[in-house]
């Protein structure tokens, strides 16, 4: 999965409209730490992402695909973590 | 070196920016150029080139203190108009990165001249940003190289012009022209100096467009910093109350982000909120 996941970004982001600077700025605000240039060699297959950074980036493709009316989406990793299970932080927030 | 005229220059604000602008006239004027050459290699005409020189040199200047693209297309097509000697109106037209044109004219028929190129698609405007060429029309009303637009020109009262690429290193990003109301207003002499004032307008609006550019990235970069931040700190508060690491905070906020159908950063903003601002709002 994780070999050929990259193009799945990088189809997200070309139907977002977004150039690789672009896309970069919003992964860098969402707290990505890979350098751009790293970001375009994951985009081509070239090097691995963290699994907790490929998050990130699904995270804003996915918001910008929203935002555009778009229906496809980016499929997170990991199952999303359950409210129970972290107890503690999720008792303050909204159901 | 100053300019011997009153130019419609944009006034420098600070005695910070009038040193800049000193140093951008010397840089501009001793790089390897033809303006410089030219200045040196023909004694005879000094005193005219050094005039030349004076009225150019107000680009190399103009970067510092232009806010955007189109004051400094609307200064560029000012300048033109007291350079070029025959010219009865001038425009320049600047394509930016993303294709979008900016046009400057100093007249109406200018105006007419240029939209009749873009309408019927010739002209040698268009020509002489495609093939990067500098290109002369003697006559509209004989001209056939674009028998189409010499025509519509003609009508409009436009009878010779001149025409030349900007070319900055690789790029050509847009076009300059002088127009003038008698055919044949323009001898080798105007098309020379409207080579090299191409030149030089080409290097101002080129770094007049990198300029923009970049602050159009610093601002953006400064929104995704500020943005960072808030998720930052509401990833801080999740460790606090027991999330495992910075990837477990993250795809909580995601999970909630995905749960109440909100932006993860309004996510995030709304954690921080409620731990800085302690309200009701959210169930304790």
């Amino acid at each position: 999965m994780s070999e050929s996941r990259h193009r799945l970004f990088q189809a997200a982001r070309l139907e977002c409209g977004w150039s690789l600077e672009e896309l970069w700025l919003s992964y860098l605000g969402y707290g990505g730490t890979l350098v751009v240039f790293d970001l375009d060699a994951y985009l081509h297959g070239l090097i691995e992402m963290p699994a907790g950074q490929q998050e990130v980036l699904a995270c804003v493709l996915n918001e910008q695909l929203a935002d555009l009316g778009r229906p496809s989406r980016v499929p997170y990793l990991s199952n999303l973590p359950n409210a129970t299970t972290l107890g503690n932080p999720r008792r303050s927030l909204p159901d | 070196m100053t300019p011997t005229q009153a130019l419609p220059l944009p006034r420098t604000r600070t005695n910070t920016y009038q040193e800049l602008r000193c140093d951008r006239v010397i840089i501009l004027l001793t790089d390897e150029d033809p303006l410089v050459t030219d200045l040196t290699r023909s004694p005879a005409d000094s005193s005219e080139m050094t005039g030349l020189a004076a009225l150019l040199a107000p680009l190399g200047t103009v970067l510092l203190s232009t806010e955007t693209i189109t004051s400094a297309v609307e200064l560029v097509t000012a300048l033109l108009v007291e350079t070029i000697p025959g010219t009865t109106g001038a425009g320049v037209t600047v394509v930016d990165s993303l294709g979008k044109r900016n046009v400057a004219a100093s007249d109406d028929l200018v105006l007419e001249a240029d939209r009749l190129q873009y309408e019927l698609d010739e002209g040698p405007c268009l020509d002489s940003w495609r093939d990067r060429a500098h290109l002369q029309v003697d006559d509209t009303t004989i001209e056939a190289r674009w028998p189409q637009w010499s025509r519509a020109a003609a009508q409009v009262g436009v009878r010779s012009m001149l025409s030349s690429p900007l070319l900055a290193g690789q790029d050509c990003v847009g076009a300059i022209k002088v127009y003038s109301t008698e055919p044949g207003a323009f001898d080798a002499r105007a098309a020379h100096l409207l080579e090299l004032f191409a030149r030089q307008a080409a290097v101002l609006l080129a770094n007049v467009q990198t300029l923009a550019d970049a602050r159009r990235t610093s601002r953006q970069l400064t929104e995704a910093l500020q943005t960072r931040d808030v998720i930052g700190q509401a990833k801080g508060i999740l460790l606090a109350r027991g999330a495992a690491d910075d990837q477990t905070a993250f795809a909580t906020l995601l999970a909630i982000s995905q749960h109440t159908n909100a932006k993860l950063r309004h996510v995030a903003r709304d954690l921080v909120e409620s731990v800085t601002t302690p309200t009701t709002d959210l169930q304790a």
